[in-house]
């Protein structure tokens, strides 16, 4: 695909102004271990697990960013799976592999009784998320809290974003 | 008058055309087209006021191209688009009879590229609206 976004490049001859679009997609399997017990009021307890999900665009985005200025819409954030639906609370932080951004909120989201996807509520601007992207290698770490079974959970994280590239390439460009 | 013309150049690609001239100074024309990738269709209007054997025209066209993959990448994806052209030319020859002809100017792109199944690194949906410059043709017309 990057041989592709080179040679549209290329083709499109001496000068070029206009906008490129592209919706850049990660969909990736997040296995949770079986969960620990959470101490909570009145002798309840909740029971959470964790994993980190590793996702790598950054050398898709850098070729974009040649042709012209990137802008990003996450236009999907969510965690999705049969598990779910005994899960009460997702939360999500983003962080590069290499710990040269720190990590920060993704994203959060209560889930419904029985739900079976949930979208999560983006913290960190668009921007910002993009910045992190553009980094490096990245690490979603998620982390789930609820009435879970004792055993590992499986579920799909998925991450969309539409790229909006400014192209305002001259022949000294190329 | 009825007349015939070649072509090549970008972002048309090789074109085969048919024109008829209303009047001296008027072209129409329409032409089938190829890309290397998939077939296309163009039509267009040329203004050719200067009956001399050099002659200055004005050319508007618009054309689309079908979808197809470039060739010789694998798992290139599906290219589509459409296109206008604005340009000025430089004709030689006589407008009645055979002309050779360059024309260049600007022209406006609306492309789309879908990924092949092969292509999967999670980017879909590529697209580009905008302007590219220079474009350019060149070839020869034949009226009788």
């Amino acid at each position: 695909m990057k041989k592709t976004i080179a040679l549209l490049g290329l083709a499109m001859a001496a000068c070029t102004n206009g906008q490129g679009n592209v919706d850049v997609t990660t969909s990736n399997r997040a296995t949770f271990p079986a969960p620990v017990a959470l101490p909570g009021a009145l002798g309840q307890v909740s029971l959470t697990t964790e994993t980190d999900v590793n996702l790598d665009v950054h050398r898709d985005l850098a070729s974009m960013a040649k042709v012209g200025t990137l802008g990003v819409i996450i236009s999907q954030d969510s965690v999705s799976g049969a598990d779910l639906a005994q899960v009460d609370q997702v939360t999500a932080t983003i962080a590069t592999a290499d710990g040269t951004m720190p990590a920060r909120p993704l994203g959060r989201a209560i889930v419904e009784l029985g739900s079976t996807e949930v979208g999560l509520s983006s913290l960190p601007s668009d921007p910002e998320v993009l910045r992190y992207l553009q980094e490096g290698p990245v690490v979603v770490h998620l982390t789930l809290t609820g009435a879970l079974p004792e055993r590992p959970i499986t579920l799909n994280y998925a991450l969309d974003a539409h790229v909006a590239i400014g192209v305002a390439l001259s022949a000294d460009s190329l | 008058m009825f007349g015939m013309a070649m072509d090549v150049g970008v972002p048309d690609g090789a074109g085969l055309a048919l024109s008829v001239r209303p009047v001296d100074w008027l072209r129409v024309g329409a032409a089938v087209t190829h890309n290397t990738m998939a077939p296309g269709a163009r039509v267009g209007v040329t203004l050719d006021p200067m009956r001399t054997l050099v002659g200055i025209t004005l050319t508007v066209e618009g054309g689309h191209y079908w979808s197809g993959t470039v060739p010789g990448i694998q798992g290139a994806p599906a290219v589509a688009y459409n296109y206008a052209n604005f340009h000025t030319g430089l004709e030689f020859g006589d407008r009645s009879s055979f002309r050779f002809f360059f024309h260049g100017g600007a022209s406006w792109l609306d492309m789309s590229a879908s990924a092949s199944q092969s292509a999967l690194s999670g980017l879909s949906n590529l697209s580009y609206r905008g302007w590219m410059a220079p474009s350019a043709k060149l070839g020869f017309s034949l009226h009788f």
